[in-house]
């Protein structure tokens, strides 16, 4: 892959979903493929981000997406730093800024920013120089997911457009959810949510969705069932009544995959709740797209820091002139 | 004895139904005569105000200014600044510092900084319950012989239904309002703005609607049996606007207030995560701002309050969850209200003093507000009719937390005068001072010394935090139009 060619993508950051034309989205996609490829040689090593240092900065635990993130800069063989904010000062009440001020300090290029704060990658990268990538900002979004979610859609059924996405579960708190809905509307898909209205509010209506309560009504016609994780701890808070009446009125099974499409997929972002909002049997079946999510990651991220360094490269080039 | 003439200034005092050219005398702070044309003799001052708007100073019910506790966000000294800046002449203060303003010491110490430091009246509001824990009732008598001028727990509403009783059942015999943030706080749990499609698009928790509107028809409901008088703080929903007009119908002692904020901007002000347009009760959605412009109009709502609460620079400058409520209101109170519905001409200038002066004192039952012969001579001058962007150098708190700065405004306070004497004169307006001014050469002087404690860690980022600021503002203002 050669950096002289055109690059439209024009953002610093990596925000969000929301923010992106549907132009840019399909860029990225298309360069995962091209990512994607280079993971299957031999060799899987490209030199884009040589020299280059990417610090992963996670306030909340999870090791899928901090490795994969970790796995796709390696593979552009960018230095890695993994800031372990559970034995950092962090912990005694140092605030976000001073912490990143601090990274910044330390000559990163890149920070992957996991935080339990919506907006809070916004508020970095407003005041830092290097790229800000948002690996999940509170109920928000998370960027990477979905495009990697809309990658393997693509490999499994081809082009987005005219596709019908169900989206179920606790949608309210799913930063998932929400870069999903944003990207799959921008590109033609139709999408469905399905949940008790404690999970589902009307307020998702604007976004350009269709809700449904019931999961049988919900999953007709539909290409793909992505199953979102249902937080334990919600039992607490009277959304719903308890991980039983959950599973009997939202789990997915084989029995109940029949109410979809012939040949819908099933996804989930994991980890996954075996026996809540899916069935062991139904992760063995080749319909399940699950491991190939994780794949895809690895691909997505590399190609989300091959765009964002062209950008940098860019304005560098013209900072100089 | 000190005479100063006001020559040939646009009178506006509706409680006295003025509004027209006139010449205005003050006599050792009190005003002495308004005719048509009033000779000046040579043991008078004169004060040129051709094209200038004069009204009575105007009163604001809802402020926190902080001291003591939080003198890095304002000082009664530089919040009473902040007052004159505005217009504002008297203010009433709420009880929610640290310590919390509920004993007579505590009243007493408002009372006594304000008359050492201030340069407005500052009547302090105490607190409903000991320490605002929503338990137990402070001796509201004695509070109220030594100064107090109303009650309240402030930004906390009182959950306890029978405390809110006893309040307003004893308070009754007191002739005294009880002010009242209506807030459920289980609805509200852990909610930083306005739910609905704008805080599913953020990603930010909610506060229902219901969170207000319940408790403003729980509390309406006890003042009824009761017969206290409840003032509804900062109404900012349909709902609650409803509940009020029902209530009143139904000859219940309420009084209600809105603010600048909820009058014009919407919750979409919070796209971009916008610190300063985070308050509670939340910038709602654009149907509650048309209620709430309405109920003013009609007069559900009796008064307009900036619900100046002043935050740090570094408390605001953070991620949304952590910033905290609150937004300054009094140097950007008149000039936005006039800009948006005066200019555009909703409403006529006579509404908007009214809502300023006469009502907020209707409210209170107190004969201030006017310019009528022999009251204290506490008035204002405006300028109107050429554009300004409304910055950081038109505030004189020690926060910068408004969600109107950059804002276009086509009016200017030009003059504050408390008793006859200014208190806020404006350089460009008045270059050359204003005779019986201590500010005439100091204005910006002061200012300098009362903005210098603030920490200037990180200029670099002081800087870009301004910026941001201002793209918050351009969002509010789209949404107002």
């Amino acid at each position: 892959m050669k950096t002289e060619e055109k690059i439209n993508f024009g953002h610093k950051d990596l925000l969000g979903i929301e923010n992106l034309t549907p132009g840019e989205i399909m860029q990225l996609l298309d360069a995962a493929v091209a990512f994607k490829g280079v993971l299957t040689r031999d060799v899987k090593k490209v030199p884009t981000l040589r020299g280059r240092t990417v610090v992963n900065l996670f306030y909340e635990n999870s090791t899928r997406t901090r490795t994969s993130f970790e796995l796709a800069a390696r593979r552009l063989s960018a230095e890695v730093l993994n800031f372990d904010v559970a034995t950092s000062s962090v912990k005694k009440g140092e605030v976000l800024y001073d912490t990143v001020e601090t990274i910044e300090a330390l000559g990163a290029d890149y920070i992957v920013l996991r935080n339990g704060n919506s907006g809070s990658p916004h508020f970095l990268a407003r005041s830092v120089k290097a790229s800000v990538i948002n690996a999940g900002d509170g109920l928000h979004e998370h960027p990477t997911q979905a495009l990697l979610d809309a990658f393997t859609i693509r490999e499994s059924l081809g082009d987005l457009k005219g596709l019908h996405v169900a989206l179920i579960g606790d949608i309210l708190h799913s930063r998932v959810a929400r870069s999903n809905i944003f990207l799959l509307t921008k590109l033609g898909v139709k999408v469905t949510l399905i949940g008790p209205p404690t999970l589902v509010p009307d307020d998702f209506r604007p976004l350009g969705v269709r809700i449904c309560h019931t999961l049988r009504e919900g999953l007709r016609d539909v290409d793909v069932i992505y199953l979102l994780r249902i937080q334990m701890e919600r039992q607490q808070t009277n959304l719903f009544p308890s991980l039983e009446e959950y599973r009997t009125l939202y789990g997915i099974n084989t029995e109940r995959l029949k109410w979809a499409k012939p040949d819908a997929i099933v996804m989930h972002p994991g980890p996954v709740n075996l026996g809540v909002e899916i069935s062991r049997d139904v992760m063995t079946m080749p319909q399940a797209k699950i491991l190939q999510q994780v794949t895809n990651g690895v691909a997505v991220r590399m190609a989300v820091f091959y765009l964002l360094q062209g950008v940098r490269e860019q304005n560098a080039k013209i900072a100089r002139t | 004895m000190q005479r100063l003439l006001v020559l040939d200034a646009l009178v506006v005092d509706p409680s006295q139904g003025l509004s027209g050219r006139y010449d205005v005398l003050v006599e050792d702070g009190r005003v002495a005569a308004i005719e048509r044309k009033i000779k000046p003799t040579s043991d008078m001052e004169t004060l040129p105000a051709k094209g200038l708007i004069m009204a009575p100073g105007f009163i604001d019910l809802h402020t926190h200014l902080r001291e003591p506790g939080s003198e890095t966000a304002e000082t009664i000294e530089s919040g009473t600044r902040a007052a004159a800046r505005g217009g504002f002449t008297t203010i009433y203060c709420m009880p929610n510092t640290n310590p919390v303003c509920d004993s007579a010491t505590g009243v007493q110490y408002v009372l006594s900084r304000a008359a050492a430091v201030g340069c407005v009246r500052v009547v302090p509001i105490a607190a409903i319950t000991r320490g605002l824990e929503g338990k137990s009732l402070t001796n509201f008598g004695l509070l109220l012989d030594r100064g107090a001028g109303a009650f309240s727990d402030g930004a906390l509403g009182i959950m306890n239904a029978e405390v809110m009783r006893r309040a307003l059942e004893y308070t009754r015999m007191l002739n005294v309002p009880v002010f009242e943030h209506c807030e459920d706080l289980d609805l509200s749990g852990d909610g930083v703005m306005h739910e609905g499609p704008v805080s599913v698009r953020l990603g930010l928790k909610g506060i229902p609607r219901t969170s207000e509107s319940i408790m403003v028809s729980r509390n309406v409901a006890l003042a009824a049996m009761t017969g206290g008088h409840i003032h509804i703080c900062h109404v900012s929903t349909r709902e609650s606007v409803e509940a009020i007009r029902e209530a009143k119908r139904n000859g219940v002692h309420v009084t209600a207030e809105v603010d600048p904020h909820h009058l014009i901007l919407t919750d979409e002000a919070v796209i971009g995560y916008n610190t300063n347009a985070k308050v509670k009760p939340p910038l709602c959605g654009e149907e509650d701002r048309l209620a709430l412009v309405q109920a003013l109009e009609d007069g559900t709502i009796d008064c307009v309050t900036s619900s100046h609460a002043p935050h740090s620079n570094s408390a605001k400058d953070n991620v949304f969850d952590h910033a905290p409520f609150g937004v300054i209101g009094m140097e950007s109170a008149f000039p936005v209200l006039y800009t948006e519905f005066v200019a555009k001409g909703r409403w006529s200038i006579d509404f908007l003093v009214e809502k300023l002066t006469a009502s907020p004192a209707r409210v209170m039952n107190k004969p201030w507000g006017h310019l009528q012969v022999g009251a204290q001579a506490d008035f204002v001058l405006i300028e109107t009719g050429t554009d300004h962007t409304f910055g950081r150098e038109d505030l004189a708190s020690r926060s910068s937390n408004c969600p109107f700065l950059g804002r276009t405004v086509s009016t200017r306070i030009a003059a504050t005068f408390v008793a006859g004497n200014p208190v806020h004169v404006h350089p460009a307006i008045f270059p050359n001072g204003i005779a019986g001014s201590p500010q005439v050469a100091t204005p910006a002087k002061v200012r300098k010394s009362a903005v210098k404690p603030k920490p200037a860690k990180k200029p670099a980022r002081a800087a870009k935090s301004a910026s941001k600021t201002s793209t918050g503002t351009k969002k509010g203002k789209r949404t107002s139009k």
